[in-house]
């Protein structure tokens, strides 16, 4: 076990860094005003003054595209967040005390996730209406089964170990022992899951966005913009290679970042 | 002062649609400051005994009665024993946390077993990752004893170690029951290791407590035919 340099970690991590530092970029300072129309002229191709050229308004695509990303990214994270903290504590629960509610909540989970999540998400929306928050709320309900696997497989496992069982001999409560005897252990699978759900979370909330059931006009979302971009690719093909290529390239640092930590955790 | 009272107790494990005897009405006592020997061969159910006596074990039926709180294990496997997202000087501390210590004391606690275990204080910012598997056995030992209990259950302790670190260990344990009054109920299939540090021993078959005798007229004068195999085989 010789300490090789992890291409995939290296990679993955310098491609989130550079793709999220674009993004918090996009938030405070755009070059132009992403939703000004006639910035420049309508579809300009690529040029100094417009980097990614302009769109069937005149609206400077790498300023939408800047903008877009941060939209998709903020999003992301509130999916995952929702995802992660109540999936950790279902799966916790469930595998520390099992029973009969484990059994309920793990078959739950089970039919959550053998429907496609942009389906099941279609159904919340169109119960809940169209929406940013809607959007955020559908996806991180849909988060949270994948998360609770994880964490449930784990805390079962961590519960049958010995240090647990000396805890427990010791006369130290079930709390603490989720809390500080099993949780932290859970940090190694929690960190690639996290990042496996940014990946899911990116191109979910993209496809919502394309179908139109997302981030709202005139906000820029990738996924909107891949949608309006399709009607111009012949005249305008660097619109829709613009937002097509930041969801790719965000969805490929994701991809690589989550191999590397999981690379690392097994070396 | 009797410390531990075992009385007909039985142990099963599950099996298919049925379930698997591995203890059969099994009676003993436990007196304090006391080391207590159980031997056996493999598979015999030693360590389902030791489960069952610390209610580890749930399927069981008898009746175990504890004069003192909070019985320790040390465990069979080194490995599975720490938890692997703490230093030793956490885990060290977590026995003092549970009963209320203070700071100060805890910490000082702490430093102090790692150094009777012959871990120095190097040693407690240390992940059990990165420790040997003697060291492990020690540190857990250390975390057995920390909160000075009544009565240590130790499963085989030294198996896993080489001889001279199986004389560190036993005479550890020697001296803590010295110093502490520590009773054990000391598991082994090594009947040399047994006759060093037990005053009385239990010798069990297949689930069954085949033999109780203080150890010299064990030693002397085994009467089951089982005890006398086992000797044989130890020779
Ligand atoms: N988790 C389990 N499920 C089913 N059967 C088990 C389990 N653990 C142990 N057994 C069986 O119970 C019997 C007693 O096992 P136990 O671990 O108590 O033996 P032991 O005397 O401690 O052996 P050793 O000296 O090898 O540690 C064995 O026949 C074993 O196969
Ligand atoms: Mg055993």
């Amino acid at each position: 076990m010789g300490k090789r340099t992890n291409l995939f970690l290296l990679l993955g991590g310098g491609l989130t860094a550079l793709m999220v530092g674009l993004a918090l970029l996009g938030t405070f300072w755009t070059p132009y005003s992403p939703t000004a129309m006639g910035a420049g002229e309508k579809f300009a191709p690529p040029s100094l003054a417009h980097l990614l050229g302009t769109d069937n308004f005149g609206r400077d695509v790498f300023s939408r595209v800047l903008q877009g990303m941060g939209a998709s990214l903020l999003i992301a994270a509130c999916v995952v967040a929702i995802g992660c903290l109540a999936g950790t504590l279902v799966g916790c629960l469930c595998g520390y005390f099992g029973g009969p509610a484990d059994y309920l909540l793990t078959r739950l989970c089970d039919a959550v996730t053998a429907f496609p999540s942009v389906l099941l998400a279609l159904v919340i929306v169109s119960l809940a209406g169209r929406g940013t928050a809607q959007i955020v709320v559908a996806l991180g309900i849909l988060f949270i089964p994948s998360f609770a696997r994880l964490v449930r497989g784990e805390t079962a496992r961590h519960r049958q170990a010995n240090y647990i069982q000396s805890a427990r001999l010791m006369g130290v409560s079930h709390g603490r022992i989720l809390t500080a005897h099993i949780l932290p252990n859970l940090w190694g699978v929690l960190g690639p899951g996290v990042v496996i759900g940014f990946n899911n979370a990116v191109l979910s909330e993209a496809s919502m966005s394309f179908l139109g059931l997302g981030v709202q006009p005139p906000f820029p979302s990738l996924g909107s913009m891949l949608s309006d971009s399709q009607t111009y690719l012949q005249r305008a093909p660097w619109y829709a290679l613009s937002a097509g290529m930041a969801i790719a390239l965000l969805i490929l640092g994701f991809s690589l970042l989550a191999e590397g930590l999981q690379r690392r955790r097994r070396a | 002062m009797r410390i531990l009272e075992v009385e007909h107790l039985s142990a099963w494990y599950p099996s298919g649609r049925t379930r698997r005897q591995v203890l059969e009405d099994v009676s003993f006592t436990l007196d304090r400051g006391q080391v207590l020997g159980l031997v056996g061969e493999s598979g015999c159910g030693k360590t389902t005994l030791a489960r069952a006596i610390l209610g580890l074990h749930r399927a069981c039926a008898g009746v175990v009665r504890h004069a003192f709180p909070r019985p320790q294990m040390v465990f069979q496997d080194p490995y599975g024993s720490l938890n692997p997202a703490h230093t030793l000087l956490w885990t060290l501390e977590e026995p003092l946390r549970a009963i209320g210590t203070g700071r100060k004391e805890r910490r000082d606690r702490a430093m102090e077993l790692l150094d009777r275990v012959g871990l120095g204080p190097e040693y407690a910012g240390r992940y059990p990752q990165e420790l040997s598997g003697g060291q492990r056995q020690r540190a857990a030992i250390a975390a057995a004893v920390i909160a000075r209990p009544a009565l240590v259950v130790a499963d085989e302790p030294v198996s896993a170690l080489d001889v001279t670190v199986q004389r560190q260990i036993l005479d550890l344990l020697a001296e803590l029951k010295r110093d502490d009054s520590l009773s054990y109920l000391f598991i082994s299939h090594d009947l040399n290791v047994v006759y060093q540090i037990c005053d009385r021993i239990l010798v069990m078959d297949k689930g069954r407590i085949v033999e109780e005798n203080d150890t010299d007229t064990l030693f002397a004068a085994p009467k089951h035919p089982f005890t006398k195999k086992l000797l044989e085989a130890a020779e």
